[in-house]
């Protein structure tokens, strides 16, 4: 396995797949090295050649949600140690109204555009890492652009530079 | 700029912060690795491969399985060799001793033969059966404290050598057979078929349920052991009549037996009858595969099949190997394996590992071969990168570097062999496979030199074990050029008879419950006196 072509290729989509499963940004972050370096300590596990889109994004898929899963544990036993996504009424940073107005999306929604514009990633990735159609991405971007536009410019069509 | 685009460029910008550069992501991802290997090598410091994923997430069920010996859990499974804490192995030692071999024998069987009746069905035990169960009774009352101190005795030797352990538990059944036949026999209860029963017992029982650590041993003799103990078995039931005694009343048929005692029959008898003979084949099989006491195929034939291998890492590494045994595998296929643009650009890596086997500038060999040569010394991660990073300098020609990079890399192997058997060495003989990558290991060797603190002989038990127990291909190939570039001393006499000591227990246990079962009276003899 290429492990600086599969981080390059997938550190993107996964760090917002983390995201958008409610841990905080920072957490998402810290949580995908461990997605790699597990995926690399496995990679005798992955069964499929490292080519195959689909093929990755499931086995990172599967890792990214045991490693997410363990780390909520260790979080209910050690309380506060797993930060939380901003909250509606909270906004403290220059871009924290975006960050909340994500967080108001549905899952399915706010999960692809964590995906999509978190780095530069294609819809074929994040597709292949939510194990849906590239068409299905699309469409719920489409859908989340839209319920996004009137929260951050409400009462503006367009705007002039 | 239209909305979207704003509303893009807001979304990119908020999630753009607190971003780390692409190389210092990769670095911390090393990092993590090298940690990651670093723990999981000590954890596995007994063990050889890391567990499956599933009993890694559930540590309570990991070690509780890893108490079964190695052989119950499904082939593949790389949990077989994951060690339990050696408390929790010590402990259950005496337990399965117990369960499988003193209760089983000397408890549960007599009162299953009690429980069947004589001959003929439809009549009451007769009293020379009342007598030997209640004969047998008074003496397991009498002597509990004495078996208990037996089996504190193996536990405790267990600690120090499993191979110790086996032998003493072997030697401990024969003096624990010998005195309980002696004392029905001088009572005048104890008949031929019965001698067969108990003798065959027990070598099944102490077969089956040892036969996890009797095949576990670095050494032949626990294959050889396994062996005569089931051979030892079928020899007891041919000379105890047992097998006619089966005839009859499987001839006989089911008619005169109860159901719950048919039940009984096939629940406990059909088992160990397809256990024990299944375990006499594959002790069988392994004996006669050759590869027990001869350490396989030549050396030629195990580069060859190397070289062939589907895994690519392999087969290089099997091409390297076999050059420093002086051999000259053929390439051809390889060549084209890792010419092919699929190789070459999804895995650097393995491409790097080729090095030496393309000419240069092919492909993106020497921009990839310089990316190791870049890294500072103390960045090397783990085993494999740092003879990547020594190939790629050695193709290269930057003997320079190399010598640099001498120094770091003795001292991490010696650090690796420290942290893998310092603790253990001392403990126990009788071999786990205690470096994770042998093969590589051995390739740096090779380069590099052994460091001082390695102690050759105790990884070349290690690797024994490999070789002659999983057969492990990288092993054997290890295993080679250690023998061809490291020769051990030629043991001697005595050294060779010690290491045989599991089988010599397991010889003596046999013979001596053939002779007991053969020097028992026949129960017409036993009828007229």
């Amino acid at each position: 396995m290429n492990l600086d072509a599969l981080m390059k290729t997938w550190r993107g989509p996964l760090t917002g797949f983390l995201a958008a499963s409610g841990v905080g940004l920072g957490e998402a972050q810290d949580l995908v090295h461990d997605v790699f370096a597990e995926a690399y300590l496995g990679r005798e596990r992955f069964r499929g050649a490292w080519t195959d889109g689909a093929a990755v994004g499931a086995f990172l898929r599967g890792i990214a949600r045991n490693l997410l899963r363990s780390r909520r544990r260790a979080a209910r036993r050690a309380p506060g140690s797993l930060t939380e996504e901003p909250s509606a009424g909270s906004p403290a940073a220059p871009h924290d109204d975006v960050l909340v107005a994500i967080a108001t999306l549905e899952p399915a929604h706010r999960e692809v555009i964590w995906m999509f514009y978190f780095q530069e990633t294609s819809t074929r990735e994040v597709a292949h890492l939510l194990g849906i159609s590239e068409r299905a991405v699309e469409g719920r971007l489409y859908k989340a652009r839209a319920a996004l536009r009137p929260r951050l410019a409400p009462g503006r069509e367009e705007v002039t530079g | 700029m239209t909305a979207d685009t704003v509303l893009e460029s807001r979304l990119r910008e908020a999630m753009a912060r607190g971003q780390t550069s692409d190389a210092d992501f990769a670095a911390e991802v090393r990092r993590r690795i090298a940690a990651r290997e670093a723990s999981s090598v000590t954890a596995d410091r007994a063990g050889g491969e890391v567990a499956a994923s599933v009993w890694q997430r559930h540590p309570t069920l990991a070690r509780a399985v890893s108490l079964l010996p190695p052989l119950w859990l499904p082939a593949g499974k790389a949990l077989a060799t994951k060690p339990a804490p050696l408390a929790l192995t010590v402990l259950a030692m005496p337990v399965l001793i117990v369960v499988m071999t003193v209760l089983t024998a000397f408890w549960v069987w007599p009162r299953a033969l009690r429980r069947r009746g004589p001959a003929r069905p439809g009549v009451a035990p007769s009293a020379r059966q009342e007598a030997l169960l209640a004969a047998m009774s008074a003496w397991w009352r009498e002597h509990l404290w004495a078996v208990g101190l037996g089996l504190v005795l193996c536990a405790s030797v267990w600690w120090f050598s499993r191979a110790e352990g086996l032998a003493v538990l072997l030697l401990g059944s024969t003096a624990f057979l010998v005195v309980v036949l002696g004392r029905l026999g001088e009572l005048q209860l104890m008949d031929r078929q019965q001698a067969a029963g108990l003798c065959g017992a027990v070598l099944l029982q102490v077969g089956l349920g040892l036969q996890g650590w009797l095949l576990h041993l670095d050494h032949p003799s626990g294959e050889l052991a396994l062996a005569v103990l089931m051979v030892g078995w079928l020899t007891c039931w041919w000379v105890g009549g047992m097998w006619q005694r089966l005839g009859r009343e499987v001839g006989r048929g089911w008619r005169g037996l109860a159901p719950m005692e048919r039940n009984l029959l096939l629940a406990c008898f059909a088992p160990l009858l397809v256990g024990g003979l299944a375990a006499l084949g594959w002790a069988g099989y392994r004996v006669a595969s050759n590869s027990i006491l001869a350490g396989g195929l030549a050396p030629a034939d195990e580069v060859r099949r190397g070289v062939r291998d589907r895994s690519l890492e392999l087969a290089v590494h099997s091409v390297h190997a076999g050059r420093r045994l002086g051999l000259q595998p053929d390439i051809t296929d390889l060549h084209g394996r890792l010419a092919a643009p699929k190789a070459a650009n999804a895995d650097r890596d393995l491409t790097l590992l080729g090095l030496g086997l393309m000419p240069l500038g092919e492909g993106a060999m020497e921009a990839d071969a310089i990316w190791p040569a870049r890294r500072a010394p103390g960045s090397i991660g783990w085993l494999e990168e740092v003879l990547v990073r020594a190939r790629a300098l050695r193709v290269l020609g930057a003997e320079d570097l190399l010598a640099r990079d001498r120094h770091a890399i003795l001292a991490q192997l010696g650090e690796l062999w420290d942290e893998e058997v310092g603790l253990l060495r001392g403990w126990r003989d009788s071999g786990f496979p205690l470096v994770r990558h042998q093969l590589t290991a051995v390739l740096l060797f090779d380069l590099f030199g052994v460091p001082k603190r390695v102690d050759l002989v105790a990884f070349r038990n290690a690797l024994a074990y490999r070789r002659h127990v999983r057969r492990d291909l990288e092993a054997k190939l290890a295993c080679a050029i250690l023998d061809a570039h490291y020769p051990a001393a030629r043991p001697g006499w005595a050294q060779v008879l010690l290491g045989y000591r599991v089988l010599w227990a397991a010889v003596l246990l046999v013979v001596i419950t053939v002779v007991m079962t053969w020097r028992a009276p026949r129960p017409e003899e036993l009828d007229a006196a």
